[in-house]
């Protein structure tokens, strides 16, 4: 990973490159302008010293002395060569000159007009064209005075030599090969700006102003100025020097500034933000828990931010922070919601069971029939409901229904529907006409469109006769006198709520004394193993004929063990809600005479009910056991006929009466089968061998013989026949 | 009701408890069916005999019609008074052997 640097010091670096980069731009580009500047203001200096001194000293003074070393010069027959080998020899033809009163006159006035000025030396040359030389004929100097008569070359290498010290006079170069040129060609006329060389200032800058010129003779006198080039360079320098001091102060100091602001403006609230969002982020855990709410990016002092981006930055994380608070207090209430409707949930579960009828027995002081119910929600509220309540003192309503859906609309409907089955029920009318008053209501009320599943079963206790009505529910199952619980396939309307307007149907079942009803919601059928297997109506049927259930409520508790042991680990989706009903038969007590009725069906399997019901009453009535074993005989012989003869294979009832008579007891037979008078039939003849003996009429002719008296009567489609006997 | 049956070579004694019905008798018309042939001399314990219909004579006529049509004999022994009343009125007791002590 790179190296991080803070804002702060990554600007103080930018700006110090840049800075440095300007200066050394900027200065080069004034230096030159000043260089230039100040050349032009020494060579303005020096013309003026020139100028001043050829007005201060007479003119023919000064043509004098040139005209004079001039002859002299030109009078040495080789005086190069004799200035290069013995100089003391050739300055000493210039001595004459120099020791004369003039010379030394001219000497105080130049040096005068040169020593308040810059000028380091004010000379007065000669200048020979033809051999590229001059010669001094007075030096005005503090120092190093050169004598009369003095050789100088004028070299171009002074041009080359001011281009490696770092000064650019290529501007002015032009301007000294004019003067060069002057020299030979044009001379005469007054030159500035270039560069001689001096042995004592070495390069020097030099203008020169023409004043004794004679081409015809060859004489060219200058009066010519000198200012050292290092002074010029000097001046530059310091010049340059100061810049750059100034340049660098400033620059620190401008950076300092900007690296103080920048610190201010820029980092101290960024560092404020990241702190901020730190603790943000350490406090999360602790906000997990507690749920507070964070005032942590609220204190950012916003006011104290300058900069557009971070002053949105901030507002952006108090923003975040009041969302996150507000969601923090919206996730509690949303958490307490859920936690209350759960528990509402259960209350509703609660309600709904209480509301149904769960004391058993119910009718504890009815001995013609027992039921027990149950209901065992599944995860949520469901929408399952049995009933059952005595319409009048022979008729039990019994309700079993499903409401579609779940929760708590399913359980507020299934109350709605309850109590509007209940109420109008009460009012009377068949099963049908109830579904069909009930279904019409209900959709009415149009409930979101939900729909309920009714059984509904009204019981004459006396007779076992139950007239039912089914909207679109689970099929009963029915245990009759052949001894085993049967699915009843009975026709099914549309469910209640569905659509206004249908007509349900009634239908008929007829339960025998010792016969059962089974109801139970589609929780039960479609109980679900781990393999998605159906528990079925097949195997709640088998479950129901394999139980050793010896009351209703055995009989549920069985069916329940078998889905439990068939579900096994999957879960329960559905209530699984059954009734069972045990009809024992009616014992009819007529008033205070004693009379007791029982109806069956009349089948075979019902005769130990019927022997039951007859010999009870017997024992009750103190008869003896000879008497009632006779009697016993003769019920079973009659109540046989009339199961295997009187019906066919259509079936019916019979009804059974015992009361007391005459110091015994009458036994009446009531049936709605083929006329049939017993005794009308002629006696067998028991006097025949075995060989000849018949089977039939064996029975009846039992019953005449052991019974006192013997009655048959038809009437209202009914036989009629009544047995009596008296104790002993 | 209950059947016990005790077979020794060309005999078989029969005895029979509880209540012989409409229900019962079928039971034992199948017993006899698979036991009375080959059989000369046919026993029935009536002693701890409770109740018998007609259903239950019907057998007893039909056991005895068998013995006859193979040259068997049949006995109703031990019958109690309730028992042998029935037998009276219907009179078994002309076509039935009855020993009773």
């Amino acid at each position: 990973m790179k190296k991080k640097t803070s804002i702060q010091r990554s600007t103080v670096h930018m700006i110090v490159v840049v800075s440095l980069l300007l200066s050394i731009v900027f200065l080069a580009v004034a230096s030159f302008f000043f260089v230039r500047e100040l050349t032009g203001v020494y060579s303005d200096m020096e013309m003026a010293v020139t100028g001043a001194a050829a007005e201060a000293v007479a003119p023919e003074d000064l043509r004098k002395l040139a005209l004079e070393c001039n002859e002299i010069f030109r009078s040495l027959k080789d005086p190069i060569t004799e200035y290069e080998t013995d100089r003391e020899t050739y300055l000493s033809h210039f001595k004459g000159v120099e020791e004369s009163e003039l010379y030394k006159e001219v000497w105080q006035k130049l040096n005068e007009e040169r020593k308040p000025t810059g000028v380091t030396s004010l000379d007065y040359v000669l200048l020979f064209p033809e051999w590229n030389i001059g010669i001094y004929i007075m030096d005005t100097s503090d120092v190093n005075v050169l004598p009369c008569g003095e050789i100088f070359t004028i070299q171009e290498t002074f041009y080359y030599r001011c281009m490696m010290l770092g000064i650019d006079l290529s501007a002015y170069s032009d301007k000294f090969r004019q003067s060069l040129a002057i020299y030979g060609e044009e001379p005469g006329r007054d030159f500035d700006g270039f560069i001689s060389y001096s042995t004592t200032y070495h390069e020097v800058w030099t203008d020169g102003r023409a004043i004794c010129i004679d081409t015809h003779k060859g004489v060219y006198g200058y009066l010519m100025a000198d200012i050292p080039i290092n002074e010029v360079q000097l001046h530059a320098i310091i010049y340059l020097l100061q810049v750059a001091g100034v340049s660098i102060v400033l620059t620190f100091f401008i950076c300092l500034f900007l690296g103080r602001r920048t610190d201010r403006i820029i980092v101290e609230p960024i560092r404020e933000i990241s702190s901020k969002a730190d603790q943000f982020v350490e406090s999360y855990e602790l906000r997990a828990d507690t749920r507070d709410e964070t005032h942590i990016f609220e204190e950012i002092h916003t006011e104290r931010v300058r900069i557009t981006e971070l002053y949105e930055l901030a507002l952006s994380l108090q923003s975040m922070e009041m969302e996150m608070n507000s969601y923090l207090r919206d996730l509690d209430t949303m958490i307490n919601d859920r936690a209350r409707i759960n528990t509402e949930l259960d209350i509703a579960t609660r309600i709904q069971t209480s509301m149904l009828p769960s004391v058993f027995p119910a009718f504890p002081d009815r001995q013609e029939f027992d039921l027990f119910a149950s209901i065992k929600p599944a995860r949520e509220v469901g929408g399952d409901f049995y009933d059952f309540f005595l319409v009048d003192d022979d008729h039990l309503a019994i309700v079993m229904a499903d409401v579609s859906g779940k929760g708590v609309p399913a359980a507020l409907f299934m109350t709605v529907s309850r109590s509007m089955i209940r109420n109008r029920t009460e009012h009377g009318g068949t099963p049908a006409e109830i579904l069909t008053n009930v279904n019409d209501s209900l959709c009415e009320q149009n409930m979101g469109d939900m729909f309920v599943t009714v059984w509904l079963g009204i019981l004459t206790i006396s007779t076992g006769e139950i007239i039912a009505s089914n909207a679109g529910h689970e099929y009963p199952v029915v245990y009759g006198s052949n001894g085993k619980y049967e699915l009843i396939k009975d026709k099914h309307g549309l469910a209640c709520s569905a659509m206004k307007g249908v007509r349900y149907h009634d239908y008929t079942l007829t339960i025998p004394a010792g016969g059962r009803l089974f109801l139970y919601t589609d929780g039960v059928p479609e109980a679900t193993d781990v393999n998605e297997c159906l528990f079925g109506t097949d195997r709640m049927v088998e479950a129901l004929n394999d139980s050793e259930a010896e009351n209703p409520e055995e009989t549920i508790e069985a069916v329940h063990e078998a889905i439990v042991k068939f579900v096994g680990n999957a879960e329960q989706f559905d209530d699984t809600t059954m009734l069972s009903l045990w009809y024992r038969g009616a014992e009819k007590n007529d008033g205070g005479k004693g009379m007791k009725e029982l109806r069956v069906e009349a089948k075979i399997d019902n005769l130990a009910a019927v022997q039951d019901f007859v010999g009870g009453f017997l024992e009750e009535m103190g008869c003896d056991m000879k008497t009632q074993l006779s009697i016993d005989i003769a019920v079973e012989e009659i109540f046989v006929n009339i199961a295997s003869y009187a019906y066919g294979d259509a079936g019916g009832d019979a009804v059974i009466k015992v009361e007391p008579e005459d110091g015994g007891a009458a036994i009446t037979f009531v049936d709605t089968g083929v006329p049939y008078d017993p005794l009308a039939k002629e006696d067998p003849d028991i006097t025949l061998s075995a060989a000849e003996r018949q089977i039939g009429g064996l029975g009846i002719f039992m019953v005449k013989k052991s019974m006192d008296d013997m009655r048959y009567e038809r009437k209202d489609d009914q036989n009629i026949l009544t047995i009596v006997k008296k104790f002993a | 009701m209950q059947i016990e049956k005790n077979k020794d070579g060309n005999n078989l004694d029969v005895k029979l408890i509880g209540r012989l019905d409409t229900t019962t008798s079928p039971e034992l018309e199948k017993e006899l069916g698979e036991s009375l042939a080959g059989v000369t001399r046919l026993v029935f314990d009536v002693s701890e005999l409770a109740y018998i219909s007609s259903a239950g004579l019907r057998v007893l006529l039909s056991a005895q019609k068998t013995m006859n049509s193979q040259s068997g004999s049949m006995v109703i022994r031990h019958a109690s008074d309730e028992i042998m009343e029935i037998f009276e009125v219907t009179g078994f007791t002309d076509i039935l052997t009855i020993e009773n002590d």
